[in-house]
């Protein structure tokens, strides 16, 4: 039991007070001396309590550097947490890093992950991050996934919150990525790839599968499925003091990827898109406006179609937040998110936001009406340099949202 | 009236009656004043075996700090000062602006021992590669070993000088620090000892490399001849035992009798860390060390690392927040939260000059009592009201050019940025003595000379007010033994800073005690004279 300090010295005071008071006159010297020496007779080292000895031992065993830091973990292994995708659920698995081999040139990663849905993901990347110079990147990368449990209302702005069902949609996709960063904050990237997809009955037992309630109609690339020679293009100027949690500064992406249906030549299309994100900081970083528009434009090939399953999507904790995941769908998609950010705490910032957006087949409703909308409030607990978990509640004309997420939103 | 340990006796009367009792009842009960007092120095370098090395935990630290309230709660004076309310020399405190004046050069030069790492090639024995500061240790031709620390890109000079300036004032202040050196040299007279290790993030040990070297220095601050300027720390003698806690004993110290949140030296570590916005004033900053001389040892208390303060934050400048707000304060938080950020904290707005060489500093907005540490320290908040004066009176004996002095040792470039943080001080500085010089009796400079008391008032001393305020003065006889005032002997009135010492007591027997109770406003002190081999002495002072 650890005692107070009191209890210690005060009897030992009274002791030996009264022990040398006994023969005499007390100096103040004698007096501490004593004091000293009668405690020299009961050392003992201080004791820890437990959460202080638990804390102290990750402490000297580096675990959370080792959860943390890619190659280190157990022998290269360490825990994967997080979802898997939107909708998947809270995910776990392992990952398995080798950075810096080949002469400090190489950063392997292996991970295989799985929820509670059945939604199970694997990869292999082979990354050369730090070529010429940390100018040039290359990486080779091999993914698999397997979502059971993808939402679809069907095509286009009018869909109906009552019109959900669920499909299984499973993708390999192979790919070899090259960026260069010729100067500071721009990045020039390309990637050229091959994708196969599959999509299967949905397993959630709440919904209607979509394929008995769609067709090839009302959902493109329902009946069969392709695989896809994919290509793209991308520059990338960033300008943000922080990525993870920016306070100022801007970004801007422009893309334009091809999906080549080399299988049914029935589904191939090109994609244009666009990102423009723009920070204003007042007092200091304190405040903060944070305003960002994203768009995509898909056009299918002459005779051909976008597959529903590759279609953008509208709803969920990334861009209409008042809106479940993959509620709206179409060809096409434009959305803007305006917030208010303010730091409450230094590990928390809050956010009033409102998100406005579509989704239209036709390049003639690329405009500012009839946009779905909704507004909430948000909790973004954060270090410095990235927020490592949000809590946002948005509420729209379909109701009121709460999405957890260990992500910011942009 | 309440002393050393004495107040352990006073605060505690159940405990005391009760083993007391147990006791043998022929003791005699001790004095108030003792036949040395007041002590000067308070020998605690008792053999004591070594101690266990101590380690904490910087979360567990902040946890418990601010959740949880440490220490001995009591609202008692000082434990450890003499009865004159000085703190006597001891291994965690030497008295020495506080009692003296110091020379320029004594300032100036500070702990330092020698000039710094000898010219030449100098050998990296080990690299800490991680962390907030990192750095390396080298040895210098001589074979001394100092710990090399460096500046940001962002702020070349900040981190170094800050260190240097603070240690200064540290060690004028009374505390042990290390010795600090700002050096610069070129990369090219380092060689690497062929047996000198890095531990990694992981904390695994690994050979250091040239490469790894290099690669440190490439990210931080150079000078424009390319020279890299770094704070050579050199290393203390003895065995690191890590940190002290700011409360509570050390189990294993057989000389660690009085309870550190009762240290007048710790608790009036506020004062200072304020004045030179030390908001990294807690545990992981300080070190026990093993000192060992002809067979003995004992504990000895030091102050380390002073590259967060002034308006250094080490790897970057100090952000807005420290010294303004705890790391968690509930009720800024929740203002801000419950007007949707509409109410901004008033520090957010305080602007700082463009002195890279500096980085946040100011005195204008900047309040003695309402400074903050990075989160709440027990000795801090055990403060009362005489340790800030003990504290704030030794502030105020650094002059103008003292300060001007010590911040050249920080070897700023920029003489505009040197001339701001000097001129900042000074401002502090005079906040630091208006303030806690007035919440209590300012009288000091107690001395007896030819049959009189006379005394100052630091107010008008530093130029806070303008005229000695008269002095109502009651005078008693005091009991030693029940520590009782008696036999009121009458009152009077001193005038600029003097009372004649009465007759009865210029003619008492040795051994007599006299009180003088001088008090004006709300203020009061009550001054113990003591007659010694026929002379008056002044053996204790108390301040209300």
């Amino acid at each position: 039991m650890k005692r107070h300090p009191v209890a210690i010295v005060l009897p030992l005071f009274v002791i030996v007070s009264c022990t040398l008071c006994a023969g005499g006159e007390l100096t103040r010297e004698a007096e501490l001396r004593a004091l000293r020496e009668e405690k020299s007779r009961v050392l003992a080292p201080d004791r820890r309590n437990r959460i202080e000895s638990v804390l102290l031992w990750m402490q000297e065993r580096k675990i959370k550097e080792r959860l943390e830091t890619p190659g280190a973990g157990f022998k290269g292994f360490r825990p994967k947490l997080g979802g898997l995708s939107t909708g998947s659920g809270f995910a776990f698995g392992v990952q398995f890093d080798r950075p810096r081999t080949w002469s400090d040139r190489l950063d392997l990663s292996f991970s295989a992950a799985a929820s509670p849905r059945k939604y199970q993901s694997y990869d292999a990347i082979f990354d050369f991050p730090r070529l010429l110079h940390q100018r040039v990147r290359l990486t080779a990368s091999m993914r698999y996934r397997n979502m059971p449990q993808e939402d679809y209302f069907g095509l286009g702005p009018d869909t109906s919150k009552g019109d959900r069902s669920d499909y299984l949609y499973e993708d390999t996709a192979y790919e070899l990525a090259a960026g260069l960063r010729p100067i500071p904050h721009l990045f020039l990237g390309s990637r050229l790839g091959w994708l196969h997809t599959n999509v299967g009955e949905g397993t959630d037992r709440r919904f209607p599968s979509t394929t008995s309630v769609f067709d090839e109609k009302t959902a493109p690339g329902l009946s069969q499925q392709a695989d896809f020679l994919r290509g793209e293009l991308f520059a990338e100027l960033d300008y943000r003091d922080f990525a993870g949690n920016p306070h100022r500064g801007a970004y801007y992406r422009l893309g334009y990827a091809i999906f080549d249906d080399v299988t049914l030549h029935r589904y191939g299309f090109g994609r244009l898109e666009a990102e423009v994100q723009q920070y204003l900081s007042f007092n200091h970083g304190h405040r903060v406006i944070a305003l960002r528009f994203s768009t995509s434009l898909d056009h299918p090939r002459s005779g051909q179609s976008v597959p529903f399953y590759l279609q953008r999507t509208l709803g969920g904790s990334n861009d209409l937040r008042g809106f479940r995941e993959f509620r709206f769908r179409d060809q096409n998609v434009m959305v803007i998110n305006l917030e208010y950010r303010w730091e409450a705490w230094i590990g928390l910032d809050m956010a009033l936001f409102a998100d406005a957006g579509k989704v239209f087949r036709d390049r003639s409703d690329f405009d500012l009406r009839n946009l779905e909308s909704d507004v909430g409030i948000g909790f973004r607990f954060n270090v410095e340099k990235g927020v490592f978990w949000r809590i946002d509640i948005a509420r729209s004309r379909e109701g009121t949202r709460v999405f957890m997420k260990f992500n910011h939103v942009f | 009236m309440t002393t050393l340990v004495t107040n352990v006796r006073r605060r505690s009367r159940a405990t005391v009656m009760t083993l007391a009792m147990a006791l043998s009842a022929s003791a005699a009960p001790a004095e108030v004043f003792r036949s040395d007092d007041p002590i000067r120095v308070d020998r605690d370098d008792l053999h004591t075996p070594k101690p266990q090395k101590r380690k904490i935990n910087d979360y567990w630290d902040f946890f418990e700090n601010t959740f949880f309230l440490r220490g001995d709660r009591s609202d008692t004076r000082a434990l450890n000062i003499n009865t004159r309310g000085e703190v006597p020399d001891s291994s965690w405190y030497t008295n020495r602006i506080g009692w003296r004046p110091m020379t320029r050069d004594e300032l100036v030069r500070g702990p330092d021992t020698g000039s710094g790492p000898a010219a030449g090639i100098w050998t990296v024995v080990s690299g800490k590669s991680q962390g907030i500061s990192p750095g390396f240790t080298i040895a210098d031709p001589r074979g001394d070993q100092y710990f090399l620390k460096f500046d940001p890109k962002s702020n070349p000079e900040m981190a170094t000088a800050a260190e240097v300036i603070s240690t200064k004032f540290f060690y004028a202040l009374g505390y042990n620090v290390p010795e600090n050196y700002i050096v610069a040299f070129h990369p090219s007279n380092l060689r690497v000892d062929p047996g000198a290790t890095v531990e990694n993030q992981l904390g695994e040990k690994a050979p250091l490399t040239t490469e790894q070297v290099l690669e440190l220095l490439a990210g931080v601050a150079r000078m424009r001849d390319g020279r890299i300027r770094a704070v050579a720390s050199k290393r203390i003698a003895g065995a690191n035992l890590g940190p002290f806690k700011f409360y509570g004993m050390r189990g294993d110290d057989a000389n660690d009798v009085i309870p550190h949140e009762h240290r007048r030296e710790l608790r009036g570590y506020y004062v200072f860390c304020s004045w030179l916005n030390h908001d990294d004033s807690r545990s992981i900053n300080t070190s026990d060390f093993y000192v060992t001389s002809g067979g003995s040892g004992f504990v000895k208390h030091y102050l380390i690392d002073f590259g967060s303060t002034l308006g250094s934050g080490s790897v970057a400048a100090q952000k807005r927040r420290p010294g303004n707000e705890y790391l968690w304060e509930a009720r800024p938080t929740f203002a801000s939260i419950s007007t949707l950020g509409m109410w901004l904290r008033p520090w957010v707005m305080v602007t700082y000059p463009d002195h890279p060489g500096i980085g946040r500093f100011e005195a204008d907005f900047f309040q003695p009592d309402r400074w903050k540490p990075e989160y709440p320290n027990v000795s801090f908040s055990r403060m009362l009201p005489e340790d800030a004066f003990w504290a704030a009176r030794q502030v105020m004996r650094f002059t103008d050019d003292d300060v001007r002095a010590v911040v050249r040792t920080g070897k700023l470039s920029d003489p505009e940025a040197e001339s701001y943080l000097a001129s900042c001080l000074i401002k502090r500085r005079d906040k630091i003595g208006s303030y806690w010089l007035r919440q209590i009796s300012a009288l000091d400079n107690f001395r007896i000379e030819s049959g009189s008391l006379f005394f100052d008032n630091l107010l008008v001393t530093h130029g806070f007010s303008q005229n000695m305020i008269e002095q109502a003065v009651k005078l008693a006889l005091f009991d030693n033994v029940s520590g009782e005032r008696m036999d009121p002997r009458g009152e009077t009135v001193a005038t600029g800073g003097r009372v004649p010492l009465p007759s009865w007591l210029l003619e008492s027997n040795d051994g007599s005690i006299a009180v003088l109770h001088l008090s004006a406003g709300p203020h009061s002190v009550s001054i113990f004279l003591r007659k010694t081999g026929g002379e008056i002495d002044i053996v204790g002072i108390e301040r209300h």
